[in-house]
């Protein structure tokens, strides 16, 4: 697989590097995957170029991406669903992402985008999470859900009771 | 770091540095964050909601009164450094800023992006 390039402060090409970061944030531990490249160390006191020591730098779309990548994190460990959970849910009662997306109140894309990139709302993964875990909760909004017709509806409500049962 | 005295051309030489930041910005140049710079704002992002267009912004909103030490006049250096206090996002959130503009080269650098660990004076402030 090809990897992403990043130009360096002397406008040399070089590899965007990943690592697995844990961190712990008010006694919460955290880990997710950080995107970074290296170049060469400047001392923040002199302002001096060490041309003997790399270190991890980020270009703005790297901490953009890194960013998101801690807060989905931060979230899950609040008590959001994390987009693997929420896909082995759709996937195992073979419900399509628009669907979900309905049925939970969402607009349409919303299932797709915390799909791709991550809980960007504790609210959100929370309620997700909920409704996942609850065949009642996840069962009653299906059947609230007007822009489903009834034999969908109890359709998909009798799935999920009897993979549930 | 060297605080400047408060005379007309060390106040006209944050000026310069501030308006060549801007001028960067505007070109297209992005800031690049050192490692230090993005643990830091790992946590404004936990505790404040925070993003790198929030520091762009605040870096941006820049004056000659948020100055708190930095820039060595000499011209020795391979990056220009200056340290603010300033406030970042939508709650104003008190933050410790310093970046260093790159002398021969375009780089805006990151260093400390941070909530201060004591009270700092403002002495191009009035």
């Amino acid at each position: 697989m090809e990897t992403k390039k990043v130009l360096t402060r002397d406008n040399t090409l070089t590899e965007e590097l990943s690592a697995t970061i844990i961190k712990t944030h008010k006694g919460i531990r955290l880990e997710y995957k950080e995107v970074y490249y290296l170049d060469f160390a400047v001392d923040e006191d002199t302002g001096m170029i060490n041309k003997d020591v790399k270190e991890k730098h980020y270009t703005k779309n790297q901490m953009e991406r890194n960013m998101k990548a801690l807060k989905n994190a931060y979230h899950i460990a609040k008590g959001a669903a994390s987009p693997d959970e929420i896909i082995f849910f759709r996937e195992k009662y073979k419900i399509a992402a628009s669907t979900f997306s309905i049925i939970l109140g969402f607009s349409k894309n919303t299932i797709t985008n915390i799909e791709t990139e991550g809980i960007t709302s504790l609210s959100t993964g929370r309620l997700i999470k909920i409704c996942i875990e609850d065949k009642n909760v996840i069962t009653r909004y299906v059947q609230l859900c007007d822009a489903l017709d009834q034999r969908k509806r109890d359709e998909l409500s009798q799935r999920i009771m009897e993979e549930y049962a | 770091m060297r605080i400047l005295p408060y005379t007309v051309s060390n106040v006209a030489l944050i000026q310069e540095f501030l308006d060549e930041t801007r001028k960067r910005i505007a070109d297209g140049v992005e800031i690049t964050f050192t490692n230090k710079a993005s643990d830091e704002l790992a946590d404004l992002t936990l505790d404040h909601d925070i993003d790198t267009a929030d520091i762009e912004s605040a870096i941006l909103s820049l004056s000659t009164d948020n100055y708190y030490r930095g820039i060595d006049p000499s011209n020795k250096a391979d990056f220009d450094v200056c340290a603010f206090y300033t406030v970042v996002g939508k709650d104003e959130v008190e933050i410790y800023l310093k970046y260093g503009l790159e002398v021969h080269g375009l780089q805006i650098l990151l260093f400390s992006n941070h909530v201060p660990d004591y009270p700092m004076t403002q002495p191009f402030k009035n």
